[in-house]
């Protein structure tokens, strides 16, 4: 075989191992920068944000606070989001003071609003339990049991 | 899945399309280094390499169709980068056939018989048992029910070679199982199933194992009960050690558990613990036996006597390859014994170089970080330490095999996923894959299929609160 050619194949090969890695590396960006968003698709994702930077009050997230999860940021959009330790919630609580379906986040018009859902050991915002339905505001900080949630914009 | 709204499918087709064209490409890159290898040793395309390419493009397709049929979410880069993986393994292995085929016949021995397309032959197999994985396993949660029946599975095919009558030790190391003409490597299969039985296991018993009660020195120490669990692994990891002589497999488990106990419990004392049971460990094995002192001593001075350990032969290797390598098919990788299985990283980096070498190291990231990222988006407590357990599987693996040939730690037996020749270990990297390909589609898939099955009566009413309260309790109403 003819020396350059030898040579061309030699750093051809190289080249093509780095332009597949390149190619990964360029879609895994997307992948990476764009944050955990749970109980959305992405249109509505879209949706919603757009409707967010319209009234900067309305609640947008909420974060864990304690727990196994403890930093997972839920993103406030289209569905409601389910808490409790069931396999079917959005957000499965595995805690031994949490019941199967313990709280839903839901929207009602313009709010964001919470629920307890008859759970054993009950939702808590400030020491008093969640007995009706409750608006949630930017600031709050409820429990799900004994973890916190804090609601943010 | 019927009711799922377009965009939905959108985000599945648009990675699929990414995945079929990063397949394309690594199928191309094989096709490629197979040419190489022919016209720089023999001058012409051989038929076989040929042949090794149409079996590689067939595991890929069986693969792709595959996740388009039963895992449409999956993550697009899994695939693609243990393919290309194995494919440069392949490539290599068929490279070292040529070598040794060559010295047959200027030496006037008989030509031994090829491997590359036996390897490539388990790659198809291995794409038939991905495909059995995704149709068994259709929720991963699942697996989670039975975490001592997997475990005590695993364990045991662990250590059935050294069942009489079935086990058979090659080099000093009993792993191998002989049924029918087969042998096979057992402990391979146990790769897949302990992952998942320590997974069950702590995601049912981890919150207890967080629980500290006392402190030493400073450090919040685990009650002593909760050792237990960490106890049986060691104890099966030093058993592993001493009736198999297989120094690998015992760190990788017992690694493994250490890391799976980290994960689940968030307390830094445990792979403290684990270090210190682990340095123990060694000590035993180091006064035990000759082959594990016979390990250290050659990684602390492999050039002692006449220079031609194995470990020193794979140096002179990598150090021949240098920065871009010699070139695929005009190194010497023949020369190192066990070049296509424990040692192929070293003939990969000799005819590929530190670039090369790069890029595949690179390849095993994305696997793992890809495996991370599937447990980092799951939202149950298994899933999470399904997808840790299956990434530190491959890395772990990675790193011994690689810190070994690399002289970063001593020498142990383990194979490189994916690459390394041997149809077990093949095939086990496959099923794993089809496990993180399972988990990732599931924990990628949108939630409107999941708000279908929580709200079975429809969509809520949302009118006012006391309606939307009634509604609810209809689901609520079992906690």
């Amino acid at each position: 075989m003819n020396a350059l050619i030898l040579t061309l194949m030699r750093f051809g090969f190289l080249a093509l191992l780095w332009v597949f890695l390149a190619f990964i590396i360029v879609m895994l960006k997307r992948d990476l920068v764009k944050p955990v968003t749970l109980g959305a698709t992405t249109s509505n994702a879209k949706v919603a944000t757009a409707e967010r930077k319209k009234r900067a009050s309305v609640p947008g997230r909420i974060t864990v606070l304690d727990g196994a999860l403890a930093g997972t940021v839920i993103t406030l959009t289209g569905p409601d989001v389910l808490f409790g330790r069931a396999a079917d919630c959005s957000l499965v609580l595995n805690d031994d003071y949490v019941s199967n379906h313990h709280c839903i986040v839901t929207r009602l018009d313009d709010m964001w609003v919470l629920r307890d859902l008859g759970s054993t050991n009950g939702t808590w915002i400030d020491r008093s339990r969640v007995a009706t339905t409750t608006p949630l505001k930017i600031g709050t900080v409820f429990k799900v049991g004994r973890l916190a949630m804090r609601v943010d914009a | 899945m019927v009711s799922e709204p377009l965009a939905d499918r959108g985000v599945a087709h648009r990675w699929r399309r990414q995945e079929l064209f990063l397949l394309s490409c690594a199928a191309f890159i094989v096709g490629c280094g197979l040419v190489v290898v022919d016209l720089s040793t023999v001058n012409h395309v051989q038929a076989v390499s040929i042949r090794l390419l149409l079996a590689f493009i067939a595991a890929a397709v069986l693969i792709h169709v595959a996740i388009r049929r039963r895992a449409r979410f999956a993550d697009p880069f899994i695939a693609p980068a243990a393919l290309l993986l194995a494919g440069i393994g392949l490539v290599e292995i068929h490279r070292l056939d040529i070598a040794e085929q060559v010295q047959a016949i200027t030496s006037g021995q008989p030509v031994p018989v090829a491997r590359a397309p036996l390897q490539s032959l388990w790659a198809v197999v291995g794409a038939a048992l991905f495909i059995a994985t995704l149709l068994v396993v259709r929720d991963y949660r699942r697996l989670q029910r039975f975490p001592w029946l997997i475990t005590l599975c695993g364990l045991a095919l662990l250590l059935s070679p050294l069942v009489p009558g079935i086990g058979h030790t090659i080099r000093g190391a009993t792993l191998w199982v002989r049924i029918g003409g087969l042998s096979i490597q057992p402990a391979e299969a146990a790769k897949v199933l302990l992952p998942i039985g320590f997974s069950a296991y702590l995601t049912r018993h981890g919150r207890a194992l967080a629980l500290l009660r006392s402190t030493v020195a400073g450090l919040p120490v685990p009650r002593l009960r909760d050792f237990a669990p960490l106890l049986v692994m060691w104890v099966a990891s030093l058993g592993v050690l001493i009736f198999q002589r297989d120094l690998g497999t015992s760190l990788l488990f017992f690694g493994l558990f250490v890391v799976l106990l980290y994960a689940s419990t968030a307390q830094r004392s445990w792979p403290l613990i684990g270090l210190a049971l682990f340095l123990v460990g060694s000590l035993i094995g180091w006064v035990l036996f000759a082959h594990v002192q016979l390990r250290v001593l050659l990684w602390l001075n492999p050039f002692r006597g006449d220079g031609t350990s194995q470990v020193a032969l794979g140096l002179y290797g990598i150090a021949d390859g240098g920065l871009f390598g010699t070139g695929l098919g005009q190194g010497y990788p023949s020369l190192v014994p066990f070049a296509e299985s424990d040692y192929i990283f070293s003939s990969i980096s000799e005819e590929l170089g530190l670039v090369g070498f790069l890029a595949c190291l690179l390849l095993y990231a994305v696997l793992a970080q890809r495996g991370l990222r599937a447990a980092q988006q799951s939202r149950d407590t298994f899933g999470s330490l399904l997808g840790i357990s299956f990434a530190t599987v491959v890395a772990l693996q990675t790193f011994v095999v690689i810190g070994g040939v690399t002289r970063l730690i001593p020498l142990t037996g383990l194979t490189t996923p994916f690459m390394s020749y041997g149809g077990s270990s093949l095939v086990a990297n496959l099923i794993i894959m089809g496990m993180l390909i399972r988990l990732s589609d599931s924990v990628r898939a949108p939630r409107a299929a999941f708000k279908q099955a929580v709200f079975s009566t429809g969509p809520v009413p949302v009118t006012s609160p006391n309606d939307a309260t009634e509604a609810i309790s209809i689901v609520g109403g079992d906690s």
